[in-house]
């Protein structure tokens, strides 16, 4: 069965991981031309969720969260690349991981 | 004052194909245009009230903008010709419609009073050159400035101003004459705190400000420098205008500073009328002084006139993806040019209904003032963003410098309005 | 940061400037819609442009705003908003060009309705510049 969302509705959403703890919001979907026989599709490959830390409270909104993310590591900001098949969106609106926490350590950005 | 933006010179178009000559000729241009184009309604209201009640003190208020606009407009500058987008198309993509229209209302409410300011500054000098009601110019300035946006490019709208803005070095001509002490001028460059009427003496400063770092002025010169084609090989060039053109520009507004702090602050003359203010230069230059003041009032104001109108047209259309162009037939780009022409109709309401140019003027720059912290500190985030950027992301200098605008922005966003109550009397 | 391969939809093309086959500029890329389906990955179906899709990335007392609107004008919700397949995008750069004529879209509307009513009218607005 088949439905539909916007990206708007995920993007911001907060992501926790199988044992329920929180790992960061949807900031990104990286999406890959997929090639078949019908056609070539773009379907979203990974999903970029940024932790940041300490100034959680301060970055709910995109203006602050793109001042913060230039600033990177200074300020505790961290980005985990999560592939497709780790998300689970039966709930689109609490995405959650299928692995802990402890799994995304090896996807960090630096 | 109007931004500078120099017009792209198709190489095969010039007589010697010398790479050296043609930046030297686009560099020259853009310097004229900042020089032409810098002053208008508001940097002449501000630095005539400015020179005539604290005589030279509010200098540093003047060079403060003058700097802050040159490394604003050198980054949007270079911002547009490595990216290939304006300020505005940036500012919608990486902070999404929300952001984009908060910087939208802040920026389209000043530009537009700004822009009625601006046509009553040209309705005072046809009024001072004929003797007939500013009310009655409002209109018709209205109209021929619409006609030149509906029927002219951009090269026309921008350097054909310019050019006639020049007669504004007379300013500078006035002022030598009129014999300043050369000496407090150069330390006034220092800031001071005020010996009376602090409440006054801020409130010009921001107002200062305002006229110096309006948000209109860096979105035109992103907008033209796409409209011009800009590329990478035009950074040095970006540079030079940004910087040259706005310090020499700059000058023309401190000759007005260092002449009202001669002629009127020793007769102790308040200044709550534009027409008081054409008497600056009948000291230094005799009549041809007046006849040269309302000149440049004229010639600049309409400049900025269209400048704003465009700018407007820019930040609405940009922000929304709509086509535009000055260079287009407006039938191409119909949302554009309708916003274009609204916008320059309904800003000459307040002059035709006897609304002084003075007290607008002095609000609008205010409140061009508090309005900086949403197009200024965007900056921060898109200029050291690599993949916008390449390799010119900002130096530690621009860094530095667009943080302490930052900064600047955010105290005079919490002040103009304190300062607007206290000290726009 | 690892560089990435592949398209990024929130920095990459939501609120990139769209183009049609014509090189016109068509608005902005307002929504981005995704199917979802067990066990696959997320597809991205379509952009959505314009309309009450734009308000809703404002908030909802935009959607309320121009629903007012919409019925004093007799539109239906759906006015305005056009739904273009995501198997139109022909590149993704500085503008995502779609290989669609804009002319038809209904986003495309107010432009139409401009030149038609407006600018069409009045001297000087179809003769070149340059």
């Amino acid at each position: 069965m088949s439905r539909e969302l916007l990206v708007s509705h995920l993007v911001g959403r907060v992501v926790r991981d199988a044992d329920g703890r929180k790992v960061g919001r949807i900031e990104e979907l990286l999406a890959r031309i997929e090639l078949h026989e019908h056609g070539n599709d773009y379907v979203v490959a990974e999903f970029h969720v940024g932790a940041y830390g300490l100034l959680e409270a301060l970055t709910g909104g995109v203006f602050a969260q793109k001042l913060v993310q230039r600033f990177g590591g200074l300020v505790g900001y961290r980005r985990f690349r999560i592939p497709w098949e780790w998300m689970d969106l039966s709930d689109p609106v609490h995405p959650r991981l299928n692995h802990a926490r402890a799994d995304l350590e090896s996807r960090a950005d630096e | 004052m109007s931004s500078a933006s120099p017009r792209a010179i198709p190489a095969d178009l010039l007589p010697c194909s010398d790479h050296a000559m043609k930046k030297w000729v686009e560099i020259a241009l853009g310097i004229i245009t900042g020089i032409g184009g810098f002053l208008e309604v508001g940097s002449i209201a501000t630095s005539a009230q400015a020179g005539s009640e604290f005589r030279y003190q509010l200098t540093w208020a003047l060079a403060l903008g003058v700097i802050s606009l040159a490394f604003l407009m050198e980054m949007t500058g270079r911002l547009a010709a490595v990216s290939k987008r304006t300020y505005v198309d940036l500012l919608r993509e990486h902070f999404g419609m929300r952001f984009f229209l908060v910087a939208l209302i802040a920026v389209f409410v000043v530009s537009f009073m700004v822009l009625t300011a601006e046509i009553d500054g040209v309705s005072t000098a046809l009024q001072m050159a004929t003797g007939i009601a500013f009310q009655w110019w409002a209109i018709p300035v209205a109209v021929v400035g619409w006609l030149l946006l509906w029927r002219g490019t951009f090269g026309i709208v921008e350097q054909g101003t310019a050019m006639l803005g020049l007669v504004a070095i007379s300013f500078a001509v006035g002022a030598v004459k009129a014999h300043p002490d050369w000496g407090a001028l150069g330390g006034a460059f220092v800031p001071s705190r005020p010996t009376e009427n602090p409440a006054r003496y801020w409130y010009l400063a921001v107002s200062i400000l305002g006229a110096s770092i309006s948000p209109y002025l860096y979105l035109f010169y992103s907008a033209g420098a796409v409209e011009d084609g800009w590329d990478r090989e035009y950074l040095s060039v970006n540079r030079v205008t940004a910087g040259l053109g706005n310090l020499f520009g700059g000058t023309l507004a401190l000759a007005v500073i260092g002449t009202a702090a001669l002629v009127f602050a020793p007769a102790h003359v308040h200044i709550d009328k534009f027409e008081q203010i054409g008497s600056l230069f009948v000291s230094p230059l005799g009549r041809a002084g007046f006849w040269l003041f309302v000149a440049t009032l004229c010639v600049t104001c309409f400049g900025a006139t269209l400048e704003i109108a465009l700018s407007i047209a820019y930040l609405i259309a940009q922000g929304f993806g709509w086509e535009w162009s000055e260079d287009l037939r407006p039938g191409r780009d119909s949302r554009f040019s309708v916003t274009y022409t609204i916008s320059i109709v309904v800003a000459a309401i307040p002059a035709a209904l006897g609304i002084s140019a003075l007290s607008l003027t002095n609000m609008s720059m205010v409140l061009s003032a508090a309005s900086l912290p949403f197009t200024v500190i965007p900056l921060i985030a898109l200029m050291n963003d690599g993949k916008v950027m390449g390799r010119h992301c900002n130096g530690w200098i621009s860094n530095i410098a667009l943080i302490c605008i930052s900064v600047l922005s955010i105290v005079l966003f919490f002040v103009s309005l304190p300062l607007q109550i206290k000290g726009g009397g | 940061m690892e560089p990435v391969d592949g398209v990024q939809l929130v920095h990459d093309v939501l609120d990139g400037c769209l183009t049609d086959r014509n090189g016109r500029k068509i608005g902005r890329v307002d929504a981005l819609v995704l199917t979802l389906t067990d066990g696959e990955p997320l597809r991205v179906s379509a952009i959505l442009i314009g309309g009450q899709v734009r308000a809703e990335r404002v908030g909802k007392w935009m959607v309320r705003l121009r629903g007012a609107i919409s019925s004093v004008l007799h539109h239906d919700r759906e006015f305005g908003v056009s739904r273009v397949p995501f198997s139109a995008v022909r590149g993704i750069a500085e503008t995502i060009d779609l290989d669609v004529d804009g002319a038809t879209l209904p986003s495309g509307h107010l432009e139409r309705w401009l030149g038609d009513h407006v600018t069409g009218h009045i001297p000087g607005s179809q003769g070149e510049k340059k």
